[in-house]
């Protein structure tokens, strides 16, 4: 059988390239944006997602995880007595200045436990060891502060708040939404730095339930106990975190504009590039009406000229995607771009061509093979 | 395929009128002509432009329904309130040949004839089929062409070969020689004459050129709608 759909692909190379330029286009401009929103919400829940704790106990109303609210940190031991808790302990998270050996003051988000390991913190440590942290005035940085602190190695000093600790460790994915590079300190470390605003406080409590604990029980009873406390599972105090974000900043709403854009973008370029060589084969399906056929053979035409289309366009906006991805993450930029977004974008995207195939359907319908006698 | 036709006339054409309307202006293009070929029989169709030569080989091809009258092709009624038989009829009996060739710019010659088979339903052996009526046009070292490589003469070859490749019983042609040079278009109404012979098939050719009816057993004149001789 002739495969007229490739044939005119083929044969009409520049219009052809405008389509699969066109769906590349949008196919990257979703798949960025959307990996870019992924990476940025993966950001302001990322601590969340490697605490191995099952509950957050937070003060009252507190938004997300960056901007904490301070309790008693007396809290803990009623925590500690309910039935089901394995353990519990206090954290801080805290945004301290840091002095650079320039001069220069920078924020940084401090993370401040008693026992890390116990709790998975740091979980992508580069150098050193976390549980040096309890032996003096030390701390982990993230590799990712070098864009804000300059470069830094273990074994040199910083000044948090006026006190001067030894970088021990550092680690790497420890990110914060608000861009403010991460450190890890002892939580007594915290305190004494800041001792008008933390000493005696705690930000939040992280609960892990004894084995077989039932979460909704253990949680309402903390609840019950805490009454000025809000108490949270883990999944939903990162889906509140990332929420707060993509409300407030009003960065969901952008993420969904630019997708808007690119499936806007793609459909207009393969329905207007489809519709022109539609008028412009006018004559030909004509004829194939003429000799017999019906509008489902041309549509046939039609659709596998969006598929194919849309399949190239597809690959092409991938590996455009992924040529990206290098260059963003020098620029401090993350790229998440899982699998399943991948398989929903290609799935999109077939969608969308062949609904632009459909605008010439609607045409071809129309074609009279009493044309074919005209001149 | 060719058809077992039982009936003497192979198209057949009954008292067929054809009123076209436009808001409050009628135009009768045809008035009661009737028409009928046999098998084999080669006949042209002559007249001036406006005459309704062409509005009656879209009647004939059941490309276009009559006002009323009745058109048979291969011993089945044409129903104009069946569209799908009417596309199934032009499929399985008649074959086209226009007068812009109205060939596909991105298929190679051979292509063409094959696509035309392809959309009739012929998709087994559909190559050999097309290259077999490539040959008999003698367009065998061309194959491969696109139309834009090919002269005029060529091209009327290619939509010859499209037309007969099927073996349909009814070839309709719209002015087979308008476009070419006296010699090319002698060549080509040779080669017409030469197949439909051959395959016993039923030619009806609308022309304004004389040296068509060098080929033809019969000649029908047609004015204002109607046969004159």
């Amino acid at each position: 059988m002739v495969d007229i759909a490739l044939k005119n692909l083929l044969h009409d190379k520049l219009r052809s390239a405008i389509t699969i330029a066109g769906v590349a286009f949008a196919v990257t401009l979703v798949l960025v944006q959307t990996g870019l929103f992924l990476g940025v919400m993966d950001n302001a829940s990322v601590v969340i997602d490697h605490t191995d704790a099952d509950l957050w106990v937070t003060s009252h109303n507190t938004a997300n995880i960056d901007f904490a609210q301070t309790f008693s940190e007396g809290a803990v031991d009623r925590v500690r007595s309910v039935p089901g808790v394995a353990r519990a302990d206090n954290l801080i998270v805290a945004f301290m200045n840091v002095a650079l050996p320039n001069g220069a003051t920078e924020g940084t988000e401090v993370y401040a436990l008693d026992d890390f390991q116990r709790w998975g913190l740091p979980w992508d440590v580069h150098e050193g060891n976390v549980t040096d942290l309890q032996r003096g005035d030390y701390m982990f940085v993230d590799e990712s502060a070098t864009k804000r602190f300059g470069p830094f190695h273990v074994g040199e000093y910083r000044e948090v708040l006026g006190r001067r600790l030894q970088i021990i460790g550092t680690t790497r994915h420890a990110l914060s939404f608000t861009t403010s590079p991460v450190t890890f300190m002892n939580y007594r470390l915290a305190q004494m730095i800041q001792p008008t605003l933390l000493g005696g406080y705690t930000c939040y409590i992280l609960v892990k339930l004894a084995q077989g604990a039932d979460t909704t029980v253990v949680g309402r009873e903390i609840a019950r106990r805490l009454p000025y406390n809000d108490v949270h599972t883990k999944q939903g105090w990162a889906a509140q975190s990332r929420k707060y974000w993509i409300v407030s900043t009003g960065l969901g709403l952008s993420m969904y504009v630019t997708v808007f854009l690119g499936c806007l973008v793609g459909v207009v370029v393969v329905a207007q590039t489809l519709y022109t060589s539609t008028m412009e084969h006018w004559k030909e399906f004509g004829t194939v009406k003429a000799i017999g056929g019906n509008n489902a053979d041309i549509y046939r035409i039609l659709a596998k000229q969006a598929l194919i289309a849309a399949v190239i366009g597809f690959v092409c906006g991938i590996v455009l995607s992924w040529g990206m991805a290098p260059l963003l993450t020098q620029l401090g930029l993350r790229l998440i771009m899982p699998l399943w977004l991948h398989g929903a974008l290609f799935v999109g995207t077939i969608v969308f061509c062949l609904g632009a195939a459909a605008v010439s359907f609607h045409k071809v319908a129309s074609i009279d093979p009493a044309l074919v006698f005209r001149n | 395929m060719m058809q077992q036709i039982h009936n003497q006339w192979t198209i057949e054409a009954t008292d067929i009128t054809k009123v076209f309307r436009e808001g409050d202006e009628v135009t009768h293009v045809l008035n009661g002509v009737s028409l009928a070929l046999k098998a084999g029989e080669i006949v042209s169709l002559e007249g001036p432009s406006g005459s309704g030569k062409t509005t009656l080989l879209s009647v004939l091809g059941c490309i276009l329904t009559p006002t009323s009258g009745r058109v048979t092709v291969a011993g089945e009624l044409a129903d104009p309130s069946r569209p799908r038989r009417l596309a199934a009829i032009r499929r399985q009996f008649i074959g086209f040949v226009f007068q812009q060739y109205n060939l596909f710019p991105a298929l190679s010659v051979v292509e063409n004839v094959e696509y035309a088979l392809n959309v009739k339903g012929i998709t087994r052996g559909s190559r050999a089929i097309a290259e077999a009526a490539v040959e008999a046009v003698g367009l065998n070292d061309r194959r491969r062409a696109l139309p834009c490589d090919l002269s005029g003469g060529q091209k009327q070859r290619v939509a010859i070969a499209r037309a007969i490749a099927s073996r349909p019983p009814v070839l309709l042609v719209d002015e087979p020689t308008a476009n070419l040079d006296s010699h090319v278009g002698g060549q080509i109404l040779d080669t017409f004459h030469t197949l439909a012979r051959q395959n016993n098939q039923s030619l009806l050719i609308v022309t304004h050129d004389p040296s068509v009816r060098r080929i033809v057993d019969r000649v029908i004149t047609i004015r204002d709608g109607q046969f004159v001789s």
